[in-house]
């Protein structure tokens, strides 16, 4: 038999727990956002030191534009690795964020479509770019919406069950993570 | 002399209407503008209104692309749209600054030396540099409005609907007194297409953001072909991908999406805006109109008025011309060749 001092000890150690748990996923969130927000200050710091593209741009300073900021991103970011912005706690954390935010059935849609996209022989590593001539499968809103907000400079995108972290301007391969859905 | 006593024949025959138009679904004739004579505006070409053009993955670089912008540029000369506006995928495969050529300013140099503006979203074979790139008007802009006459325009990046994305449209549209409120994105929240169809993921995030704030018509893509939906709880609909290349066959049949659909052919849609009337026409490459009519905005309340399908008129067109060449040359050339081969 319990007893009621003993029940309130047990509440007391639930709710702990609890706090605990919360406390922790809020420190991976935050912790993966600063880390996206340290790529974009690198971004930012490379972007400085060229000449700024136009908003209307010809195609080859667009051109010359993409190649300066990977070339100096590549070059800041020298020692970058995988599992520097996805950790192994922000991967799990990612995992459960899909998981919770789909049903069965539409996670089986998305996988559906991920293998239909045309993403055969993107190279999934850190500094490649990802290939122009190649598909950049939609992300779903109700996703984006669950997962960790990114700098402006920062898109999630999807190669399969991969899950990438990409310069929007010039497809660099931040960072990836593997088996997301 | 033989040879063009058969081709007299055959010219009486066609007149008479005893031959056979050829197949819209040939989709490597090259038409020569000078032979295009056929340009049949059905739109009212008010001097003081809103004209835009509207099409969608167009960055082939190919003959039938080019085909498409001399079309698009032979109505300019009776219908002077201002604009057009591009449902993505504006450049397929890579994009270097010769792609850019090739794939958008070769096909448009025409449209482009006029001052036409085009106004661009990003599809899924699109970089997002693009949104840099003068030609394109994005200002830098993933997501972006303008205005034009009594109409505003939305062009969203269906690529990546992020909660900021959503937030910005929710508070223009809020803040929007327009008369006239028009999206354009690549993927389409309604299509019959056998290849996509309708992105339910995209129709979950803005549908019911443009039902609650008004937005009257929507232009997407992706699926390569033309087709005007039945009107979704007001909204008017439409997939105008067929600007680079057509998906023969691909809208399905039994769709009850469907309220008029061409898939046998590249296409363009002309749209005037006139007071609280959109009149639309859409036209294929060969410059038949496959589709045309009127929607009215009455507040909320819009309705179509008049639309069907209506082939272009019964004078002697560009089709007619089309076949008259190619049954001379089947003639001339001895009779030895496929009818096929030589439109091709």
């Amino acid at each position: 038999m319990i007893s009621v001092r003993n029940c309130y000890k047990i509440l007391l150690i639930i709710a702990f727990g609890m706090s605990a748990i919360a406390g922790q996923t809020v420190d991976v969130r935050t912790d993966f956002e600063t880390r996206a927000a340290g790529y974009a200050e690198i971004r930012s710091r490379v972007g400085a030191t060229l000449t700024p593209l136009s908003t209307e741009a010809t195609p080859e300073e667009i051109a010359a534009w993409r190649a300066g900021v990977l070339a100096g991103v590549r070059k800041e970011r020298a020692e970058a690795e995988r599992g520097m912005i996805f950790t192994p706690e922000a991967e799990n954390y990612i995992k459960d964020t899909i998981k919770a935010a789909y049903t069965e059935a539409e996670l089986a849609e998305l996988r559906k479509t991920l293998v239909e996209a045309e993403t055969d022989g993107v190279p999934v590593k850190v500094h490649a770019q990802y290939p122009d001539s190649k598909e950049k499968v939609e992300m779903p809103p109700k996703l984006l919406e669950a997962l960790p907000q990114l700098p402006e400079v920062l898109q999630y995108r999807f190669v399969g069950k991969h899950l990438l972290l990409i310069d929007r301007e010039n497809g660099l391969i931040v960072d990836h993570m593997s088996d997301a859905i | 002399m033989k040879n063009a006593f058969l081709g007299l024949i055959i010219l009486t025959l066609l007149a008479a209407g005893v031959l056979g138009q050829p197949s819209e679904s040939d989709e490597n004739i090259f038409i020569p503008v000078e032979a295009a004579e056929n340009v049949l505006v059905t739109l009212p070409n008010e001097a003081a209104s809103v004209k835009f053009v509207a099409t969608g993955d167009t960055g082939r670089g190919n003959r039938v692309q080019h085909d498409l912008g001399r079309r698009m540029a032979f109505f300019h000369n009776a219908f002077p749209f201002t604009s057009v506006i591009l449902t993505g995928d504006n450049l397929y495969g890579p994009e270097t600054p010769a792609d850019y050529k090739a794939k958008f300013e070769d096909p448009y140099r025409t449209l482009l030396d006029r001052d036409v503006k085009f106004y661009a979203t990003l599809g899924n074979h699109d970089e997002d540099a693009q949104i840099n790139y003068k030609y394109f008007n994005m200002g830098g802009n993933y997501y972006y409005r303008y205005t034009e006459g009594n109409v505003a325009f939305y062009a969203l990046n269906t690529n990546y609907l992020d909660p900021k994305q959503i937030d910005w449209l929710k508070a223009e549209l809020a803040a929007d007194e327009m008369p006239w409120k028009v999206a354009f994105f690549h993927h389409p929240p309604y299509s019959s297409g056998g290849r996509h169809g309708s992105d339910n993921k995209t129709r979950e995030a803005l549908h019911p953001i443009f039902v609650e704030h008004g937005v009257d018509v929507v232009f997407t893509g992706h699926d390569h072909f033309y087709e005007r939906i039945v009107p979704q709880d007001g909204i008017f609909y439409f997939v105008t991908g067929a600007g680079g290349e057509v998906r023969s066959g691909d809208i399905r049949r039994n769709s009850k999406l469907t309220a008029s659909g061409f898939d046998s052919d590249l296409s363009f849609m002309m749209v005037e805006v006139v007071g609280n009337r959109m009149h639309f026409q859409a036209v294929s490459r060969t410059g038949k109109t496959v589709d045309k009519g009127i929607i009215e905005n009455r507040g909320m309340t819009k309705e179509a008025v008049g639309t069907k399908n209506e082939q272009s008129g019964g004078n002697c067109n560009d089709e007619d011309i089309r076949a008259i060449f190619a049954w001379l040359g089947w003639i001339l050339s001895g009779c030895d060749r496929g009818y096929s081969s030589v439109n091709k």
